[in-house]
């Protein structure tokens, strides 16, 4: 039993798929060590570690589309990841299309619930509900008349730190698409004969505001909309609930 | 309390934002060539930023000098900005030192240490000249403009500096300055910063002097050379509210001899701005790539001199098994110790063809070195890079927009990944907010439990208190109604209340959660009880007091306050 406990530690975490793929990255066999992460993405989608190393591993093999999409997918599972969202700002910046404006700019809520690290506000999300079930079970224990306010006070931090939390969750799971074909037209309507806004190069991304008639239209990080073919778009792999 | 936590939050974060301590020394003459009995001023400057202390200073040894005095002066600026709260505090120690004799003399280097930082400033070579070195203008004047040059032979391209310096028996105020064309020079003006008042003595006479214009020269051509008038308009200032007299100072002209470069040894097709102290540096990065994806090829000379007349060794235009994309350019300069240094930089794309080995020549790059006086040579080793084949099915190559080369190298890959370590943050998961909110509910459950359990014993408690007061209340006992309602704010507050006097029962109560207005009548409640003991009152007031007691005790057991 003992012998058994002492293996599985050992030979626990690295072991199968995951040890073969950074093994073959660190050895530089690239297209075998993309093809290991695809295949240990298959049993752990929502593994921010494998996302970042095959997006680094595309985004090194010069593959921008694909690479973003990982790199994406990466950020979003794991904020705090700071590899991921330097990696990104590399492929952002080496694509073709640059943006041009800076945007509407983010709600208020939006900004506060990123300036905090996902770590720190697990922290002091469940720290607020813990103080909520002492306040109530203490309120109760020791006759006071504080005990009322101490619990209300309790109350409204729970349901700011929460708020952020769900706010945060809502910004993390809306859905997001990556051009990755090399290049492809994007057009001011959802039809084949719309006019052409602009030309987009592998790379680009955005949030996606509505689907019609097979395309996307996205909205990219400066506030431009547009329509995008579904055939050359990818969607970022999501946050499951 | 929570607005109050809050706040000591608020009041904490910025604190702790605050930026590393870091420590500057630097030191500063107002002339570098006196002659025996002059006067000069020796600043020292120790800037601190992040309101860390001075751990240990070393003041430089002047002991070549006669001391003539020394002082302490201390500057303190706080902003914000990014987020931080940002403290520099400069200290300056100003010495006036006397030469006493002729020479070579070295003012000793100094060095600050601020935590692990240390900051050190070089010495300071003063010659020291028998005589004055030359003719001071209006040596017997009040005022006059002093032009230097910091050497009178160069070479064609060498730096000479060129410092304007106002000396005043009273402190002036300079309203223009007007400098000569300096043609035949290629001329980097220094920033001086505000006009800095420094003492000296010229000719036993003590002056105020400023330095108004200092800048580096680069002679273009040989021969015989000149600074010409440099004309400055100066107003006394007599106090605060008078102006005294203007006067319009004029400098002599100063000579300078300029020196062809030395035909000897001197390399063919030599490029005339190369004159310094300069090094060649080539990289290619990265150093592995494949067919179609493009690495750069970064050529920097760097050194002293003037980087604008600097040219960089001839560029590669094609490289075997690649092609090449037109240079970028850029310079950048800086000055230190009134020395122009800088570097001139070339950026070259090169996008292999084929795959096996890219091979870039070793570079030369030959300058004349004006210290040493000859020509020198700084040469680049062979950089190979390793291209492999394109990627099947890759998309490198080219884009619309050019070629699609990385801005960076990425970070690399992560390596120890666990299964368990891609579940992200805990707010993620329903299963997680499903736990608390049946945590709550529990605690909700049971704080509703324990309050009921309670109930009874204190409904019983509560009616004897009620009893009790109804029977003094009967009796007129006032001392019975105050025990009852001591009784009633230690079933409230706990026990302890009983053992506490006036002037403490009102913070303990609001310390405990009692509103406010509830301890004021609780405190007040009880200093009449008290009073009426000595003075007993009227009969309506005495009702009052039964009246206010009753009160209290509904709000302390009723929870109504």
């Amino acid at each position: 039993m003992t012998a058994a406990l002492v293996f599985m530690l050992w030979a626990g975490p690295a072991a199968g798929p995951w040890a073969e793929a950074e093994l073959l990255a660190t050895r530089g066999q690239a297209e075998a060590a993309i093809e290991a992460h695809q295949e240990a993405l298959r049993d752990a989608p929502q593994h921010a570690g494998l996302h970042y190393n095959l997006g680094t591993l595309l985004l090194e093999e010069g593959r921008l589309g694909p690479a973003v999409v990982h790199l994406l997918a990466a950020t979003r599972l794991d904020p705090s990841d700071e590899d991921a969202a330097f990696n990104l700002a590399v492929a952002s910046s080496s694509r073709a299309d640059q943006l041009a404006g800076v945007g509407p700019g983010k709600p208020w809520y939006e900004v506060l619930g990123q300036a905090v690290p996902p770590q720190t506000l697990d922290v002091i999300w469940l720290l607020s509900w813990l103080g909520l079930v002492l306040a109530l079970l203490l309120s109760a224990l020791v006759r006071k008349h504080a005990g009322p306010r101490v619990v209300i006070g309790a109350a409204v931090v729970v349901l700011l730190v929460s708020g952020l939390c769900l706010s945060r969750r809502a910004i993390e799971q809306r859905p997001m698409y990556v051009v990755t074909a090399a290049s492809t037209d994007a057009k001011k309507a959802p039809t084949d004969d719309a006019a052409v806004a602009f030309e987009a190069h592998e790379g680009l991304y955005g949030i996606a505001q509505e689907h019609s008639a097979g395309h996307v239209r996205l909205r990219l990080d400066n506030g431009v909309e547009a329509w995008f073919a579904d055939d050359a778009l990818s969607a970022v792999p999501g946050v499951e609930d | 309390m929570i607005g109050r936590a809050l706040f000591l939050l608020a009041l904490w974060a910025p604190a702790t934002a605050q930026a590393a301590d870091a420590v500057d020394i630097s030191m500063q003459v107002n002339a570098q060539q006196v002659a025996v009995d002059e006067t000069f001023q020796l600043d020292v400057i120790v800037t601190v930023r992040g309101g860390g202390q001075v751990d240990t200073l070393n003041l430089p040894d002047v002991s070549d000098f006669s001391v003539e005095r020394q002082s302490k002066s201390q500057q303190q600026q706080m902003s914000f900005g990014g987020g931080q709260r940002n403290v520099t505090a400069t200290t300056t120690y100003t010495f006036l030192l006397t030469a006493t004799s002729a020479g070579r003399h070295k003012i000793g280097a100094a060095s600050a240490k601020v935590g692990t930082q240390v900051s050190t400033a070089p010495p300071i070579v003063i010659e020291v000249s028998r005589a004055p070195a030359r003719k001071t203008p209006g040596k017997n004047a009040p005022y006059f403009l002093d032009v230097q040059l910091s050497k009178d032979h160069v070479v064609v391209g060498e730096q000479v500096t060129m410092t304007v310096d106002v000396y005043a028996e009273r402190p002036v105020e300079v309203q223009k300055i007007d400098l000569p064309k300096l043609d035949g020079f290629w001329v980097e003006k220094f920033d001086t910063g505000r006009a800095r008042l420094t003492e000296r003595t010229v000719g036993n006479k003590r002056f105020y002097s400023y330095t108004l214009h200092k800048a580096a020269l680069f002679a273009l051509r040989d021969g015989r050379a000149e600074v010409g008038e440099v004309r400055a308009t100066v107003q006394v200032t007599d106090g605060f509210w008078r102006r005294g007299k203007t006067y319009v100072l004029r400098s002599d002209p100063v000579p300078l001899e300029v020196d062809a470069l030395p035909a000897k040894n001197k390399p063919l097709d030599f490029n005339a701005g190369n004159i310094g102290m300069w090094r060649l540096d080539a990289q290619v990065s990265p150093r592995r790539t494949h067919v179609g994806q493009a690495v750069t090829l970064t050529i920097r000379v760097r050194g002293r001199g003037n980087p604008a007349r600097v040219e960089l060794p001839e560029l590669p235009t094609t490289l075997e098994g690649a092609r090449l994309f037109p240079p970028t350019q850029t310079e950048s300069k800086n000055v230190q110790n009134d020395t122009l240094f800088g570097e001139k930089v070339a950026e070259i794309l090169v996008q292999p063809v084929r795959a096996g080995r890219l091979i870039v020549p070793p570079l030369e790059f030959h300058y004349y070195n004006p210290n040493a006086q000859t020509y020198e040579v700084d040469r680049t080793a062979r950089i190979i890079v390793d291209v492999a084949e394109a990627p099947a099915g890759g998309t490198a190559g080219t884009t619309a927009a050019g070629p699609r080369v990385l801005t960076q190298n990425p970070r690399p890959v992560h390596t120890g990944l666990t299964p368990a370590g891609g579940q992200g943050p805990l707010y993620r998961r329903n299963d997680i907010w499903l736990g608390l909110f049946a945590l709550t509910g529990l605690a909700v459950a049971l704080h509703i439990w324990l309050r009921r359990r309670a109930r009874p014993r204190r409904d019983k408690a509560e009616r004897s208190r009620r009893q009790r007061f109804d029977a003094a209340y009967a009796q007129k006992d006032l001392r019975e109604v105050r025990a009852v309602v001591l009784d009633a704010l230690g079933a409230a507050y706990g026990g302890s209340v009983a053992a506490l006097d006036e002037a403490r029962l009102g913070p303990f109560l609001r310390d405990a959660g009692c509103a406010d207005d509830l301890a004021d009548r609780v405190v007040g409640f009880f200093q009449k009880v008290e009073a009426a003991r000595y003075a007993p009152p009227s009969g309506t007031d005495r009702r009052a007091l039964f009246e206010e007691g009753g009160a209290l005790l509904t709000a302390l057991d009723g929870g109504a306050p």
